[in-house]
């Protein structure tokens, strides 16, 4: 169990990487939108289209970190007052149905891409291939996050990470 | 059928602890299965349109401005800005009985126009005044309700990610009319509390902070001044057409970092990727939320249920005060269970064409949904807010709800007013020509 929370805290990481470089992207493009537009008096055709995609990126790379980390909002006043197995149980249920989701994004998403892939962006002239991918790989990411917290809170209770408002209710 | 299976599925996964975007998505998904198992129609919403509303639910530039005013609040709490403000606020209401509650509601008013955020105000001011206020002798469940009380004007006063988002789910108003709207409601909001801090002052706590000297006085003003330049430059930005929402958000962010690191000093280079990673979980939680529950809008578009809820509760009542005040119910109702952004995201798309219908303004529809569900963070049993209040002060949920009772009483006369007399959320924005 040690050796697969290695392999998804290094996956996280490389994720964490390439989400901060996408979204310093996103935010150098807008700034220096604005600086270009109000004080050169000039913008590229590209830039309002090309932050929407890192943005996306940014979205589905992080929403997938957040099942990791558990900053997904959920209303688990209940949830965590289960006790013992029945709790266990349900924990359990929760994270085959976010499987089940990560599933859909994937299985879906890889048959849009291949649908629409090719077709082409608005300003500037590539495919849609260079987004579309954002959803099914958020999917697999997904599969492999809520896949850990399953196999943890079985085999590994003390590795799991627990739900923000229960780390903030237990203090 | 099909909406008893929406309804019916997401009830229990939220119920069961789901995370709210994912139980929208599995009930959007298995009510998409629906059409094609029981009514034989495969074609309203397959598992490829699933995904293709999940990527374009978020492919919106007004969008980008939640990711610069998330970024902007963090940068701000850990750079050293609520310090300044609280001294400011200090220097403004210090004197007065209950000098330190005082403080509180003021540095939260102020701290408001920078972070949007509740949350960035209670674990930032919280965690200075909570302390500051026990050790001076107030009861610490008073201290840390009074905290929670006053955080919630973070979303009402701008910058608001909770307008931002109001206003894309709407779709035709201005982000500048929602952002206008709220600085009046906001700003009552915290007046209502100043009073209850002096007349709480005034009986039980008369304490006043030391004076100050005239040099200390205008040091601490210039000081503070420097946060709040960035609520100027969002609002002179895009009140006056310069900027756009996201634009302004841009920019308000390049000045926080410039205040924060080369003015105070306070952030350093080496902060920058936990701040910016920080914004970026934030930021995904609305947007994924968003990209699931355009699949969940979509289907109960489909089903026409906006019209129907319109039809039977307009078959109820026609009377736009009446509605007015049912809807002021049913959102802090929710607010009690629901977080702000999902009940924000579910209940736009089913109140609004109701609202329409009656001729409601819909910058003060927003500024009213937006009131009553920040009112939500802090009320038990489930409120994101009230959470790290307790964390802070180490306290159970429990021993809040007495002090905090008078308060909450305060706040909902504010609300009623803002609801009933719609000139103290539209007279701003309809000088600027952003409401009409």
């Amino acid at each position: 169990m040690r050796a697969f929370n290695q392999f998804c805290d290094l996956v996280r990481g490389l994720v964490r990487v390439f989400t901060l470089l996408v979204t310093a992207a996103l935010f150098a493009i807008v700034i220096s939108t604005v600086f270009t537009r109000d004080v050169l008096g000039w913008v590229y055709s590209w830039t309002e289209e090309v932050p929407r995609y890192l943005l996306i990126w940014m979205a589905f790379m992080s929403a997938a970190i957040c099942v990791d980390v558990k900053d997904h909002i959920a209303f688990d006043y209940f949830y965590q007052r289960v006790p013992g197995l029945a709790g266990k149980l349900v924990k359990s249920l929760v994270n085959i149905g976010i499987i089940g989701f990560g599933w859909i994004m994937v299985r879906y998403g890889v048959e849009f891409v291949q649908d629409f892939g090719a077709d082409g962006m608005e300003s500037i002239p590539f495919t849609n291939i260079w987004y579309y991918p954002a959803l099914p790989i958020s999917g697999a990411l997904i599969i492999l996050f809520a896949g850990r917290d399953l196999l943890n809170l079985w085999f590994a209770p003390e590795l799991r990470t627990q739900p923000a408002s229960i780390a903030l209710e237990a203090e | 059928m099909i909406i008893s299976i929406l309804v019916g599925v997401f009830v229990v996964l939220l119920f069961m602890g789901m995370p709210i975007a994912f139980a929208i998505g599995i009930a959007a998904a298995l009510a998409g299965l629906s059409y094609s198992v029981f009514l034989d129609n495969p074609f309203v919403i397959d598992n490829v349109t699933l995904v293709q509303r999940m990527l374009f639910g978020i492919n919106s530039f007004p969008l980008l401005a939640v990711i610069f005013f998330v970024f902007t609040g963090a940068i701000m709490a850990r750079g050293g800005v609520a310090e300044r403000l609280v001294k400011m606020a200090e220097v403004m209401v210090g004197r007065l009985p209950g000098g330190l509650a005082q403080i509180n509601v003021m540095s939260s008013m102020l701290f408001g126009g920078v972070s949007g955020s509740a949350v960035a105000d209670v674990s930032s001011i919280g965690r200075m005044m909570i302390k500051a206020m026990t050790a001076d002798g107030y009861a610490k469940p008073f201290a840390t309700a009074i905290t929670l009380a006053s955080a919630t004007m973070g979303p009402i006063i701008p910058p608001s990610i909770a307008m931002i988002l109001f206003a894309y789910l709407a779709g035709n108003v201005s982000v500048a009319g929602l952002l206008l709207g709220g600085v009046f409601p906001g700003l009552m909001i915290g007046a209502s509390l100043l009073v209850y801090a002096y007349i709480h002052g005034r009986l039980y706590h008369p304490t006043k902070t030391p004076i100050l000297t005239l040099g200390e006085k205008v040091r601490r003003i210039l000081e503070g001044m420097g946060g709040l330049f960035a609520l100027v430059i969002i609002l002179v930005g895009i009140t006056s057409g310069a900027f756009t929402a996201t634009e302004a958000g841009a920019v308000a962010a390049v000045y926080a970092l410039f205040l924060t690191m080369l003015v105070y000093r306070q952030v350093g280079l080496r902060d920058l990727p936990s701040i910016l990673w920080e914004s970026c979980l934030t930021t995904a939680v609305v947007l994924f939320l968003i990209a699931t529950t355009s699949v969940f809008t979509y289907i109960v578009t489909y089903e026409n249920i906006p019209d129907w809820i319109a039809a039977n509760v307009l078959a109820i009542t026609d009377n736009k005060w009446v509605l007015l005040l049912l809807i002021n119910l049913l959102l802090l109702l929710v607010g009690m269970f629901i977080d702000q952004t999902p009940a924000l995201i579910m209940l736009v798309p089913i109140i609004l064409p109701l609202a329409s219908q009656l001729g409601i303004n819909l910058v003060h529809l927003g500024v009213i949904m937006v009131i009553n569900l920040t009112y939500g963070l802090i009320t038990p049993p489930v409120g994101t807010s009230l959470f790290v209040g307790c964390r802070i002060a180490n306290l159970p949920m429990t021993a809040l709800i007495l002090p905090m009772l008078p308060m909450l009483l305060v706040m909902f006369a504010v609300l009623m007013l803002v609801t009933f007399v719609p000139a103290i959320s539209l007279w701003l924005p309809q000088q600027f020509g952003f409401a009409s």
